[in-house]
């Protein structure tokens, strides 16, 4: 097992630039690493089909060299062991998780059978070079310009899924950035992002600014085969946090219909810590009508797509029991389509770096022949150790 | 879910700064010896490292940070443990709020009532707390004799506020130590004279010329067995922030 080898050498690697850091030389003061190891497990049920139970172990290995003139190194691996019942069931289901919408070549899938998957991502991969007005970076990062709190038409690189919570940090995009600071609370940002074809790839310039205690950002480049112009605000209406983002995109040719993604927010946190969130998505291409097919929740959205439906809203709460104990609720309704879910979850702090999540999904959605129903649930429970 | 943990811990040590710095007029001797331990730290900067420890029945759980404040209006800081939160880091500017997620690389901006939220489980919101109260001005005083705690010699002055005042309180019991106007022990009494939290404070040191309690603990008084402890690791005062630090920009940019 060459992988788990070469997974205990570079762990190994690491540790002994941390723990042994009682005379840290230069180098040492330098380099930084960190991560944590998860295990989760999913029961998924819908209707009459049986459950299915799948396991996830996944490490994250975080490093990072930054030296005192500017210069920045950035490796991070994504490592996870899958198996259970999708791994029995699901033909290449290694493939299917170990795809990545990049050019550069950091995907491995070690092992792939029908019994157990063992994948290799590394999803933050850069250099970056900053000065007092300036910053360079090139290499796999995360570019991440939404503002509002969910549901991001302003986030061009890097959209994510709102259901994928295992994945915290979010895919990166193979990109080359630069920004410039004129003040300290502005800056002006260009970024590239290869997809291997001009057709796909994408471009954008971005504006940010503070004034009347708002953030406000304006962003113009290419899409893919459209024009995108945005702009994104968060401020606040006397107590209330008050966001959003709207972008345009119009087709080159001019005669395409143009597309509209907006989102707006209001939170607000009550006296006893109880913080609630309210938000609405419009997607101009999305549908305004029932569907024969199963809303395609875990698929990853684009800027210009984040929902199928043309209307959609969303509720959150969380609230902290005790300082080891927190919940929160998010429920996601979509108008004409007519689909709903519900995400409670409960965080508890085990110890001081473990914690323990569990977490429900449950899906329903109203069909051209036939009615209002349930159309699928997860329920997850995860460890989580911090190192 | 646990930034919010982190975050109610940034806005308690924005007040435990604020709280002893407020508006009056001096007048009364003993109104004197108030506003000079309400304006103790008024207007100062620091730089410090700080531990709070959260103690319940069944567990505690640390929580380490780096702290820059200018006054009242800036504050940045930075969480150094738990590792699980390490990096993120918290600015308010003025009236706004943002913390930065290195995770994903992003800043969020927080609603405003954030600062509206209870603190330390009482019914008193950081808002009262950084705003309305000031103890000299909007309260009469009765020096009610002289007491020693952790070997300081305090004044006990009783705090009973003006019919007109917008205070929350019914009663406040200060113990002001009589050398360098520390507050060493503070207790909160509600409208119907119920005590509602106390704070003690203990450990004087000289740090970088100002003479202060390092050690400061909270309790409630409905939950006996349970209390906040916040330590200074180190702290200097009167250190030349550049004013930089209080940006978003450099929130992402912290090595600490």
């Amino acid at each position: 097992m060459n992988y788990v080898k070469t997974y205990i050498f570079i762990l190994s690697l690491a540790l002994s630039c941390t723990l042994t850091a009682q005379e840290k030389t230069i180098f040492q003061e330098n380099f930084s690493f960190r991560g944590y190891l998860k295990y989760m497990q999913t029961l998924a049920f819908a209707g009459n089909t049986d459950l299915a139970v799948d396991n996830l172990f996944h490490n994250r290995l975080n490093f990072a060299y930054e030296n005192q003139k500017g210069h920045k190194f950035v490796a991070e691996f994504r490592n996870r062991i899958f198996y259970g019942t999708s791994v029995n069931s699901i033909p290449n289901y290694g493939n299917l998780i170990n795809e990545y919408n990049g050019v550069l070549p950091f995907e491995f899938l070690f092992v792939s059978n029908s019994n157990v998957v063992m994948s290799t991502i590394i999803d933050r991969a850069y250099y970056q070079y900053t000065s007092e007005k300036t910053q360079f970076r090139v290499g796999r990062q995360r570019i991440n310009w939404g503002i509002n709190t969910t549901w991001n038409p302003n986030d061009l690189f890097n959209s994510y899924n709102i259901y994928d919570f295992d994945y915290e940090e979010r895919e990166g995009a193979d990109a080359v950035r630069f920004s410039y600071f004129p003040t300290y609370m502005s800056s002006f940002d260009i970024a590239y992002k290869f997809t291997g074809d001009w057709k796909t790839d994408i471009f954008s310039a971005m504006y940010k600014f503070n004034n009347w205690n708002y953030d406000f950002q304006f962003l113009a480049g290419k899409f893919q085969e459209k024009i995108s112009l945005g702009t994104g605000w968060a401020g606040s209406i006397k107590s209330i946090g008050f966001k959003g983002e709207l972008t345009f995109f119009q087709p080159y040719d001019f005669v395409s219909k143009m597309n509209t993604s907006f989102s707006t927010s209001l939170d607000y946190s009550l006296r006893n810590g109880t913080y609630l969130m309210a938000s609405y998505l419009y997607n101009s291409s999305g549908t305004n009508m029932l569907s024969d097919i199963t809303n395609p929740i875990f698929e990853v959205p684009n800027a210009e797509s984040l929902m199928p439906a043309s209307h959609n809203i969303m509720g959150t709460t969380s609230y902290m029991f005790s300082p080891i104990f927190s919940g929160s609720l998010m429920t996601v309704y979509s108008f004409g389509i007519n689909s709903l879910s519900l995400a409670p979850a409960a965080t508890f702090s085990v110890m001081n770096n473990l914690d323990l999540d569990i977490i429900g999904q449950f899906f329903w959605q109203e069909f051209t022949d036939s009615p209002f129903q349930n159309i699928g649930n997860g329920v997850y429970w995860r460890f989580k150790w911090s190192f | 879910m646990q930034k919010r943990y982190i975050l109610e811990k940034f806005i308690f040590i924005l007040c435990i700064t604020i709280s002893f710095s407020t508006n009056a007029q001096t007048s009364v001797n003993l109104k004197d010896i108030i506003y000079k331990a309400e304006n103790k730290l008024r207007g100062k900067s620091s730089v410090a490292e700080m531990k709070i420890t959260t103690i319940r029945p069944k567990y505690t759980r640390e929580m380490e940070m780096k702290s820059w404040t200018q006054g009242e209006d800036l504050s940045l800081m930075y969480i150094t443990k738990p590792v699980r939160d390490k990096g993120t880091t918290y600015l308010k500017r003025y009236k706004e709020i943002w913390y930065y997620l290195p995770s994903i690389e992003r800043n969020i901006k927080m609603p405003p009532s954030m600062m509206n939220q209870s603190w330390m489980g009482t019914d008193l919101s950081n808002d009262d707390l950084v705003k309305k109260t000031s103890l000299s001005k909007d309260f009469e005083h009765t020096l009610l004799g002289e007491e020693t705690i952790d070997g300081h010699t305090c004044y006990h002055i009783k705090l009973i506020p003006h019919e007109n005042a917008d205070v929350i309180w019914g009663k406040i019991e200060l113990w002001i130590e009589n050398n360098h106007y520390n507050v060493m022990k503070q207790q909160s009494f509600d409208e119907d004279m119920e005590l509602v939290n106390t704070m003690t404070a203990s450990n004087i040191q000289e740090m970088s010329g100002e003479t202060i309690p390092l050690k400061m603990e909270f309790f409630p008084a409905d939950k006996p067995q349970q209390k906040t402890l916040m330590e200074y690791i180190s702290i200097e005062f009167n250190v030349k922030i550049p004013t930089h630090y209080f940006t978003t920009q450099y929130m992402t940019k912290i090595k600490a």
